[in-house]
């Protein structure tokens, strides 16, 4: 079942929501399931990339998932359904922060002189290649560097769109990013 | 900054709007022409646009545990089965989130019943037989005519367990999901001591003591609810 629109020049029924969308949102587990396995892995990769715990990423993954079968009803396909839950997943992480942000040891995420992260624990994969040491590099990221460094350079967001998600100016998210790149530019050197 | 070239410090202040293309014009053909004359500038650009392009092109990854079981416990609660003074009632899909809800809609209640229970009206006795049965058991007893009936005694054992149950499972289990089962739980108890205080001034009437029947069964359902959620992975 999709939901149809007509497109007004030809009077061709447009889908805007995918099939699976919309039978999960009648309630369809199955269909659920099979936008879960479709998408996880890009979910749990911005929430491993974005808090830097993969213990945590998974209970956000989870969290996130949990309230897009909540949501799915709202979703009316204004958007690509991929790019409503990735936004989704980012609010997540975003307010799982605020939340905890007083509890966690601030020792886990604090910059050292040179800003690293000194806390780092989500990636101890072996380097095997290139992109493994860019993933552990992005690791070694300050908190604020490596969210708008993941956010532009990984998932492809524009300034404006993070400067309204972390109500900042998009001039910060500029310099934010600058500073990433060089500081990832300087650890890759190694 | 000087007007005929620019110095290294200033090549890298605009190396990201120079990648973005989102640098003026002027700027922009003096940092091509620094490029041309300075190799370490040079190669410090191709080595930030090989790391905004290895970004793009960075592989999902793959959580260690398969998520799938713990999201759809989540999104389909497990039937709990639990008799009443009024039979046997099945609690389908039943949330923390639902039972806060009644939870809500019970104080509203009972609150109702207070103060109809305080107005003048004449109180309701209890009818010749009453059956109380504990949540996870066959009815305790039947009362003879005349009796009242201390239903508190039928649940306290079993919230007791599971009172217990779910306190040593609280380090399983989310923060959020803690903070709403108790704060749910504390709605309910208020629920409860309204229903005994009015309960006090009438202890004879079926009405009031349906209403603490109720809001004890609520609290059992709660309890039970909580203490077999999923842990946390």
């Amino acid at each position: 079942m999709a939901v149809a629109n007509t497109d007004l020049r030809s009077g061709a029924h447009i889908d805007l929501v995918p099939p699976d969308v919309a039978a999960a949102a009648t309630g369809d587990r199955r269909a659920f399931e099979r936008l879960y396995r479709s998408h996880v892995g890009r979910v749990y990769s911005i929430c491993v990339r974005m808090c830097n715990n993969r213990v945590r990423a998974e209970e956000l993954t989870q969290d996130i998932f949990i309230r897009v079968w909540q949501k799915l009803p709202l979703f009316r396909g204004e958007s690509a359904f991929s790019t409503w839950l990735h936004r989704l997943a980012v609010n997540v992480v975003l307010n799982d922060r605020k939340v905890e942000g007083r509890s966690r040891a601030r020792t886990v995420e604090s910059d050292d002189e040179n800003g690293r992260d000194q806390g780092a624990s989500a990636h101890n994969d072996p380097p095997m290649e290139e992109r493994l040491d860019l993933e552990a590099a992005i690791a070694t990221l300050p908190r604020g560097a490596r969210t708008i460094f993941v956010l532009h350079d990984v998932e492809g967001w524009k300034h404006e769109e993070i400067a309204e998600l972390l109500g900042i100016t998009s001039g910060g998210t500029k310099a934010q990013l600058h500073r990433a790149r060089l500081l990832l530019r300087d650890v890759l050197k190694r | 900054m000087s007007e005929t070239s620019l110095t290294c410090r200033e090549f890298e202040a605009f190396l990201s709007d120079y990648l973005e293309g989102t640098i003026d014009h002027v700027t922009g053909t003096r940092m091509t022409q620094h490029i041309e004359s300075c190799d370490s500038c040079a190669t410090q650009l191709a080595t930030v646009t090989a790391i905004v392009h290895e970004a793009r092109m960075l592989p999902n990854l793959t959580p260690e545990n398969d998520l799938w079981d713990g999201i759809a416990s989540h999104i389909q609660t497990p039937v709990t089965s639990l008799p009443s003074a009024r039979g046997t009632r099945t609690v389908k899909n039943l949330t923390v989130a639902k039972l806060g809800a009644a939870a809500a809609g019970l104080v509203i209640a009972t609150s109702a019943v207070t103060y109809w229970a305080t107005s003048s009206r004449t109180p309701q006795t209890l009818p010749t037989t009453q059956s109380v049965a504990a949540p996870s058991q066959p009815a305790v007893g039947v009362l003879n005519v005349g009796q009242t009936v201390p239903v508190e005694q039928a649940y306290g054992k079993e919230i007791t367990r599971l009172t217990t149950i779910l306190h040593d499972r609280r380090s399983e289990l989310d923060t959020a999901t803690i903070s709403v089962i108790e704060k749910n739980l504390r709605i309910i108890d208020q629920a409860i001591a309204q229903s005994r205080e009015v309960l006090a001034k009438d202890p004879k009437s079926r009405f009031l003591n349906d209403q603490l029947n109720s809001a004890l069964e609520n609290k059992v359902e709660l309890l039970r609810t909580a203490a077999f959620l999923p842990a946390r992975t």
